[in-house]
């Protein structure tokens, strides 16, 4: 893969020249991405913001259409989405991983036009983990700390300079707009990147064994109602994963003048599949499990991948303490 | 590319108070490009709405053989159907589909074919039922066994009547012991008791069964003890969904999701799923 070079102060630099004719979103804080208006807005951390990136993709309140009684009768106004070109800087190689995974589900026989319009105006910029923070799982799902899936370009810290791998056409071409910027990286810089992955890989200790999951994982294991305990069924890991996907649909006004909205929702959440006069997830343990079995067993399935890529986010900010890795190992050793 | 969430616009031509409960409304494409190209079949379901109050799922209850309409029967249980309930006609509505899986009517040709409905269930059978009268000569006997609560929670009460003189339709009409009024003519029992009565052959025949839980539960039991297998026996299942088109995440029952791989299954197939529907 063809590489370059970026000094580290040209950074900022650079996300001024994109933010030209781009929008730019990139890390703001510790908590979240934001979109930034100069490249001094960007915030470096060890700290992977709090909330991942689908809200950029898949935004947590979006409005669908509005209805409006006109005196020709009812009119329905699709909303319209920005086609602006988006720059993401900075990302988590987790976060854009997660990407690639939820395409298949919002492409599933129907393409979700929105989330699509987004992710095709959108290149991405990822940066590597140095150093891999200390809840992630992400290589043994196939990930890395330096991980390209899903990215355009992947910036490597090394001593004084980012390593730039060009991942795709749409990064090459963003090199060549902003050429200015970039130098030639040569095979030691390649190699040093290539040796700090390999660092940063082995710091990667916690894990998941997806393939032994997806075989093991049972719905009738007596596991479940004990493994569910410990939860206290605040629904946080699923707002803050980046690969739950679960919406509700709701309208806001009245008959005259009214929104339809796309909104999160958990499967957490009691009234997730409550109906009127039916509740087929009705108490806590069995929404537990369908949170775990739908990420490691249905949706491989249906999808050929697991709905995780291994962020750590969901240990991290739980209030309970509840750590997947090692309830998944209890939900199938305990059958 | 249009959003998959933008209904089409329908207006509500005519409300059929089916029960104290259950309205069946017909509606009819404001634009008739789109009534021209719409076509379904039958078993499917849309997304249904009431503009400032939301969208909830339901069959669609007219015959594929007579689209020049859509139908659905809605009882009374929560926000939008309440909603619907106020409706009048000439009032818009909101249609989005079809969409899941259908009978597998092709499979039903040259068979004896026996529904079993409960209450507001008839509804889905209702679609096929008429799509079968329509082209009767692919079938052979076809039985109803239809029971409600009470005479009051009978739905299509015009058409039962009308399927009750039609020929080569054996149509039994049952109500809830106690449910009867004095010009009650039909059975008085339980939908399964009833069945059993009936007494239709398991050999080549498919059984199409819809209706409340306890219901379905005891039919299940009734044709197991007549020599019904699981895979002549087919039903269709009711979850909450918001999207319709496999996304929401909600109506799965283990990796099936009831609004792309069903919401038609077998009992055959439902054996093999996890018991969370």
């Amino acid at each position: 893969m063809e590489a370059k070079l970026l000094q580290r102060e040209k950074l900022s630099q650079l996300v001024d020249a994109l933010l030209e004719d781009h929008e730019v979103v990139a890390p703001t804080s510790d908590l979240a991405y934001g979109q930034i208006r100069s490249g001094a807005e960007l915030h470096l951390s060890d700290n992977k913001p709090t909330q991942s990136l689908k809200g950029f993709f898949f935004p947590p309140r979006e409005v669908l259409f509005e209805s409006r009684r006109t005196e020709d009768g009812l009119e329905l106004v699709p909303s319209s989405s920005s086609d602006a070109p988006r720059v993401i800087v900075a990302a988590r190689p987790c976060d854009v991983a997660s990407l690639p995974v939820l395409d298949k589900l919002f492409g599933w026989d129907y393409q979700d036009s929105s989330y699509f319009q987004r992710r095709q105006r959108t290149t991405i910029i990822s940066l590597a983990c140095d150093p891999p923070p200390k809840d992630c799982f992400c290589v043994s799902l196939g990930g890395s700390p330096a991980g390209i899936e899903g990215s355009d370009l992947l910036l490597t810290p090394l001593r004084d300079a980012y390593h730039v791998l060009i991942i795709t056409e749409r990064g090459k071409a963003l090199v060549e707009k902003y050429a200015q910027f970039f130098e030639e990286s040569d095979e030691q810089h390649n190699q040093e990147r290539a040796r700090l992955e390999d660092e940063w890989r082995a710091q990667v200790t916690k894990e998941i064994d997806a393939d032994r999951l997806r075989e093991a994982l049972d719905f009738d294991s007596g596991a479940w109602e004990m493994l569910a305990q410990q939860c206290v069924d605040c629904a946080i890991c699923t707002f803050l994963c980046p690969t739950c996907h679960c919406f509700d649909i709701q309208d806001e006004g009245d008959n005259a003048h009214a929104i339809r909205l796309r909104l999160w929702d958990s499967c957490a959440r009691q009234d997730f599949t409550e109906m009127a006069v039916h509740q087929p997830r009705p108490n806590h343990f069995s929404r537990y499990r369908q949170r775990l079995m739908h990420k490691f067993k249905y949706y491989p399935e249906n999808f050929g991948r697991v709905l995780c890529v291994g962020c750590g986010r969901c240990i991290q900010y739980c209030p309970a303490g509840v750590d997947i890795t090692k309830a998944l190992e209890r939900a199938v050793e305990q059958r | 590319m249009d959003s998959l969430y933008l209904p089409h616009c329908m207006t509500i031509k005519e409300v059929i108070e089916e029960t104290p409960d259950v309205k069946t409304f017909r509606l009819a494409f404001g634009d008739d490009k789109v009534k021209e190209q719409f076509d379904f079949r039958a078993g499917q379901f849309g997304l249904y709405s009431v503009f400032g109050e939301g969208e909830a799922p339901f069959c669609i209850s007219n015959s594929p053989t007579r689209k020049e309409y859509i139908e659905c029967s809605i009882k009374r249980v929560g926000r939008v159907t309440n909603a619907f309930h106020e409706l009048n006609v000439g009032d818009t509505v909101g249609f989005r589909g079809p969409y899941g899986n259908s009978f597998p009517l092709e499979e039903m040709h040259g068979k004896n074919l026996i529904f079993a409905g409960g209450g507001i269930g008839l509804a889905p059978l209702r679609s096929l039922i008429w799509n079968c009268i329509d082209t009767r000569k692919k079938f052979r006997d076809i039985t109803i066994v239809y029971g409600a609560r009470s005479t009051a929670d009978l739905v299509y009460k015009r058409e039962l009547s009308e399927w009750v003189k039609m020929k080569r339709l054996n149509t039994v009409l049952t109500v809830d012991p106690g449910g009867e009024d004095e010009t009650w003519e039909g059975e008085i029992g339980f939908v399964p008791t009833v069945l059993e009565q009936v007494g239709p052959s398991p050999k080549n025949a498919v059984v199409i069964t819809c209706g409340p839980p306890i219901m379905i539960k005891f039919v299940l039991v009734s044709l197991q003890r007549m020599g019904f297998t699981p895979e002549q026996v087919i039903t269709t299942l009711e979850m909450k969904m918001k999207c319709g088109l496999g996304k929401c995440g909600r109506c799965n029952i283990g990796s099936a999701y009831v609004c792309k791989h069903g919401p038609v299954f077998s009992y055959e197939q439902l054996q093999k799923l996890p018991a969370e529907y």
